[in-house]
């Protein structure tokens, strides 16, 4: 029998339980703070309180495993440290997931809508949309999420332009984070972090190394590192034990199928030998 | 309207918005800085104009399938009512109301979810078939994978504690070189192409082709 060709989808089936397991059972594996995320956090903690912090929320379901977590963790961190909080978005779904931070941390927490947490609509045009609202920020949310006129929310009053605004995190699993940037950080210098996908490395890896990124969470470990940093466990610690499991589990299956692929072709090439003879 | 003229004054508003945009953003000109702000407003506006367009081309493609009962037309039909019946409980409710949000919390967001995490089977179906190390360059490619994979969560930590110096190591020197090279190859690309469509010696997107 031929293991290489067994039915994949045993595979998949192993994979779910190895995924599964840690979900219901979590294991506590080590967890290293990486630089970077140590530096997003230590910006968040030198920002006074009252700081005004911008929030560009491209969580969609697509990227909610990743973004969604970073994203919850930070605001969790603003929110402890007394800062105000703008969110915006240019992804459609973004405001949705804003709407629940308004809900599930700002307003327990005794945020007051409108002056110390502003949700802000869905701006199509991607990086035209950044550099609206980085050069006339009231121009670009005439009105908020919910319909309010800007000028009835007194946190919008009190920006006039990016200047106002003491850091941007960006969440997202594509090109959000370059756009603010191009846009805002190289033309008004506010500290920029990020909060990517695991893959998204490549893309941001060189803004964090010349310092135009302040700081970078990286996939579901990122948001588990900086859970770790505010000692408020969530959906990142949480799932870190099954993503363990399962780059544990790829890699076996790169390894073990390397070694039939090679016992195959050495037989194939014995054989081929024998018929020559 | 005259032939040249359709064919000309895109290419006119491309250059005079282009060249007050790029401006704009080096020099501090006061009244380019708010012709530049207006330009960059309705730029948003025919973006959500794009919104509108792709709703119309989904409706047309898939009213023509179910006019000529292509295969899966049904899915189609199931498309329509969906897309049409969320854009009304939207507008007649909007999106704050309960019902929307109901159908976004139990429907929507978990159906998006699952749909992207069954990516996870097809990445367990190449590590089976796919990664196999036929040449130097695909043992390397691999055994750096391998190395950033381990490195990234904690069993790799336990299995050996330098693991995480490894990714670290991989990702930082040579990523970021190989990502440096691209980002300023591709870069001098899209000026280039910039100044080529400010100029109007690329006309592609105006529905022509290029000279």
């Amino acid at each position: 029998m031929n293991i290489l060709k067994t039915d994949i989808r045993w595979f998949h089936a192993i994979l779910v339980l190895v995924i599964l397991v840690p979900l219901f059972r979590p294991m506590g594996l080590p967890l290293t703070i990486t630089k970077p995320v140590k530096d997003a956090y230590d910006l968040v903690e030198s920002l006074p309180k009252g700081s005004i912090v911008l929030h560009a929320n491209d969580v969609a379901p697509s990227n909610e495993a990743e973004n969604w977590c970073q994203l919850l963790a930070m605001v969790k961190h603003n929110v402890a440290k007394g800062h105000r909080i703008i969110l915006v978005s240019t992804v459609a779904e973004g405001p949705m997931y804003s709407d629940r931070i308004r809900r599930e941390i700002a307003e327990p927490a005794g945020y007051v809508y409108g002056k110390d947490i502003v949700v802000l609509p869905y701006r199509a045009g991607n990086e035209t949309a950044v550099t609206a609202l980085a050069e006339d920020f009231q121009g670009t949310y005439k009105a908020d999420y919910y319909g309010t006129p800007s000028s009835q929310l007194p946190l919008m009053q009190e920006v006039k332009s990016m200047k106002d605004i003491a850091m941007v995190g960006c969440w997202t699993s594509g090109d959000l984070g370059l756009w603010y940037i191009r846009q805002v950080e190289a033309k008004y210098r506010t500290p920029t972090v990020t909060g990517i996908v695991a893959v998204g490395l490549t893309l941001y890896g060189p803004f964090q190394a010349s310092g135009q990124l302040k700081g970078l969470l990286l996939g579901q470990a990122g948001a588990a590192e900086y859970e770790t940093l505010i000692k408020s466990p969530g959906k990142g610690l949480a799932a870190m034990d099954a993503q363990s499991m399962g780059h544990l589990y790829m890699v076996l299956l790169i390894v073990v199928s390397n070694i039939f692929y090679f016992q195959a072709k050495r037989q194939s090439a014995a054989a081929a030998g024998k018929g020559a003879r | 309207m005259s032939k040249s003229f359709r064919k000309e004054f895109p290419m006119w508003i491309g250059l005079v918005s282009g060249v007050i945009v790029i401006v704009d953003y080096f020099f501090n000109i006061s009244i380019l800085s708010t012709l530049s702000k207006e330009i960059v407003q309705w730029r948003n506006i025919v973006a959500a104009f794009a919104l509108a367009l792709g709703v119309g081309n989904l409706t047309r493609i898939h009213s023509h399938a179910i006019s000529q009962k292509k295969e899966y037309w049904f899915f189609s039909i199931l498309l329509l009512v969906t897309m049409y019946g969320y854009l009304a409980l939207g507008l007649i409710t909007t999106s704050k109301s309960a019902p929307y949000r109901f159908f976004w919390d139990n429907m929507f967001q978990p159906l998006s979810g699952t749909w992207y995490s069954m990516t996870v089977f097809y990445m367990t179906s190449a590590c089976w078939r796919a990664f196999r190390i036929r040449t130097p360059q695909a043992a390397v490619m691999l055994g750096a994978a391998v190395l950033a994979m381990l490195g990234q969560v904690g069993i790799g930590q336990i299995m050996w504690s330098q693991l995480p110096a490894i990714k670290n190591w991989l990702q930082g020197p040579f990523t970021t070189a190989g990502m440096r090279g691209i980002t300023i190859g591709a870069s001098l690309g899209m000026i280039s192409m910039s100044f080529r469509v400010i100029l109007g010696l690329e006309r592609s997107h105006l529905g022509g082709v290029g000279e």
